[in-house]
């Protein structure tokens, strides 16, 4: 029976490796030191953090900051991260006039919405224009292609003001169809991605289908995407975590209905309104979740399959 | 060549076999010059209606969005409403003086050539090393990217939140200086800890993108490598490199154009101030002047504007940049 030998953790490194992992693993520690800060923060009474002898140091354990607060635990209040659900809110403008409070449940389901409308939209009009431009001569494909190009070298710079000009003119502000129809587009550095994903596939499969009689869109939908279906979901995770993560758009054309994301902001941008850092920490944690789930899900899938080329157009 | 097998498929007559080199071949009888066109002319009805919105939506949007941002930088903002005036370079005139007169865009466009070799000059190959030395496998590699792909992974917010306790609150008390407010908004300081946080927070900046193109590389490649001894810079540098030049030109040219376009994190941090910052920079400004909740639209020619005099520098930046890369760069062989 063969034995395979055991890996050993370290191994002999040269000059570059050696600096690199002194310097990635300081740069390692540096995040975990201030997640580990915004966890610490998070599980403190927020007059325990104020007060200010408690920035560095565990919770408190003094009875009073103890009194009337649930799930404490050697002091550490975790029922801060109950207050999530009941005071991370952020004020939206309500159909009649006035503002409504919009809680962390709401803002989640309305990130979910978003990301998942936003991610599939964009991918949708990605694939169809690389698997055309990879796949087919015709007399339009290097404009096609050139577009992208275009776009991702020369962006015109400047036009958020007509942006939202337009979009308000066209009725597209404020509804998520408006905002897809407004903000998915074929263009972007993904196309190129699915451009050589389908490259890279034989045109062989489709010829052998087309003698079966499949007609252009079934080899598309039943034998192209399949084919890349990996770079396909990966994509649609980092844009998925990219939607959840942005909250410059929501925050411009869809501000009544707040994401997560957004809501960070607003909640972040409240300092001087009261709002606890012990609180604000929590919400960002709890926020966190959902991605952190995610990607530990598919980190495998995420970190194999997405790959861009040049520019050469 | 010899014909070893014949089938029939939907009719069609296919003859199989393996030619001289033993290569498996398979023809398909050709189709009569009708029945070509007929296939070419469904192929072409196929890509009008698949490409049809994609397209006409990309180009519907760039045209009127761009016609307008033109439109509008002729324009003027008076008693509540843009129209056009008899003085349509108004706005270009404002920014002009606003560059070379009153010197008021100066720091915008300082803090913008320094968050340029911040995050391109010096941030570009810091992202490619990183990347390069978990592609190596350096001890803990599995960890360690997960770890590089947290910030990609977490709301940026969740780090400005963390990093302003950190530093605005925790630190002064730590050091015993009550002062030490880095982030205070009209500090020098505000705009140096900002572009810090945010060449730390961006330090593994492309990194399932560098990846999958070193995944790329051939092994025999790495693997010839290895026979003649390499070094890892030198493996970096004469295979790596040139390897996935085209990777890094894409990125170099994007990070040119941020000179512009870039806000850093600073919105995310003091969110929009009309009135001049020490953090100003060229994205920020305007950003922030089309944005912020009291600015209304009153700020929209004035931006417009300006968009289009950078547009009429990025451009051929952007092309010169392009070709020279293309042209000067490493080559594969």
């Amino acid at each position: 029976m063969k034995i395979k030998p055991k890996k050993k953790f370290f191994r002999k490194m040269d000059v570059l490796e050696t600096i690199m992992f002194i310097i990635i693993t300081l740069y390692v520690f540096s995040m975990l030191l201030v997640l580990f800060y915004a966890l610490l923060t998070s599980l403190k009474h927020f007059m325990d953090f104020e007060r200010g002898n408690k920035l560095f140091g565990l919770p408190s354990t003094d009875k009073q900051y103890q009194y009337n607060r649930p799930l404490v635990v050697f002091g550490m209040q975790f029922g801060n991260y109950l207050d999530v659900f009941t005071r991370f809110t952020v004020d939206a403008s309500k159909a009649g006039g006035g503002v409504r409070p919009v809680y962390f449940v709401e803002m989640l389901w309305n990130s979910l919405l978003y990301s998942v409308a936003m991610s599939a939209g964009s991918i949708l009009l990605q694939v169809m224009a690389a698997y055309a431009c990879a796949k087919y001569d015709f007399k339009l494909k290097n404009f096609i292609y050139g577009f992208v190009i275009l776009n991702m070298t020369i962006p015109i710079v400047g036009t958020l003001a007509s942006k939202v000009d337009i979009a308000t003119s066209l009725g597209l502000k404020g509804n998520l169809l408006g905002l897809m129809v407004l903000n998915c587009s074929y263009t972007g550095m993904y196309f190129l991605v699915f451009y050589g994903a389908f490259k890279s596939v034989s045109w062989g499969y489709a010829e052998a289908a087309q003698i079966d009689g499949a007609g252009h869109l079934r080899i598309f939908v039943e034998i192209m995407v399949p084919l890349i279906r990996a770079t396909i979901f990966a994509v649609f995770i980092l844009q998925f975590i990219a939607h959840y993560n942005e909250y410059y758009t929501p925050m411009i054309f869809w501000p009544d209905r707040p994401t997560i994301a957004y809501g960070l902001f607003m909640f972040q941008s409240s300092v001087e309104t009261g709002v606890s850092a012990p609180l604000k920490c929590a919400s960002a944690l709890v926020s966190a979740i959902p991605m952190m789930a995610l990607f530990i899900a598919f980190r495998n899938i995420i970190m194999g399959n997405v790959s861009v080329g040049g520019l050469k157009g | 060549m010899e014909v070893q097998n014949e089938s029939l498929r939907e009719g069609v007559k296919i003859a199989e076999g393996e030619n001289e080199n033993g290569t498996h071949f398979s023809a398909i009888p050709q189709k009569p010059k009708n029945a070509m066109r007929e296939a070419k002319k469904k192929e072409k009805i196929f890509l009008f209606f698949f490409l049809l919105y994609p397209v006409g939506q990309a180009l519907f949007f760039y045209l009127t969005i761009n016609l307008n941002s033109i439109l509008l930088a002729f324009q003027k903002y008076e008693n509540g409403i843009i129209s056009f005036t008899g003085d349509p370079f108004f706005n270009f005139r404002r920014v002009l003086q606003e560059i070379f007169v009153t010197g008021e865009l100066w720091t915008p466009m300082k803090n913008s050539a320094i968050l340029l070799v911040l995050n391109t000059v010096i941030g570009l190959p810091v992202h490619i090393i990183v990347a390069y030395a978990i592609f190596r496998k350096i001890p803990g590699s599995g960890f360690y990217k997960i770890m590089l792909f947290l910030p990609n992974m977490m709301s940026s917010m969740i780090f400005v939140i963390s990093f302003r306790t950190l530093v605005q609150d925790a630190l002064p008390l730590l050091l015993k200086m009550d002062s030490l407010k880095l982030l205070d908004v009209h500090r020098e300081s505000s705009f140096w800890t900002v572009a810090l946080f945010g060449f730390w927070l961006e330090f593994s900046g492309g990194l399932v993108i560098y990846l999958s193109a070193m995944a790329g590389i051939p092994v025999d490649v790495l693997e010839y490598g290895k026979l003649e001894n390499l070094s890892s810079i030198k493996e970096f540098w004469y295979v790596v490199v040139p390897l996935i030049f085209s990777t890094i030109t894409t990125y170099l040219v994007i990070g040119i154009t941020k000179f512009f376009t870039s806000q850093g994190f600073f919105f995310s941090f003091f969110s929009a101030y009309l009135d001049p910052t020490p953090f100003d920079t060229l994205g920020y400004v305007f950003f922030a002047r089309v944005v912020a909740a009291d600015a209304g639209i009153r700020n929209y020619p004035y931006t417009s504007a300006a968009g289009l005099l950078f547009t009429l520098v990025i451009g051929p930046l952007t092309i010169i940049a392009k070709t020279l890369l293309e042209k000067y760069g490493p080559s594969e062989e």
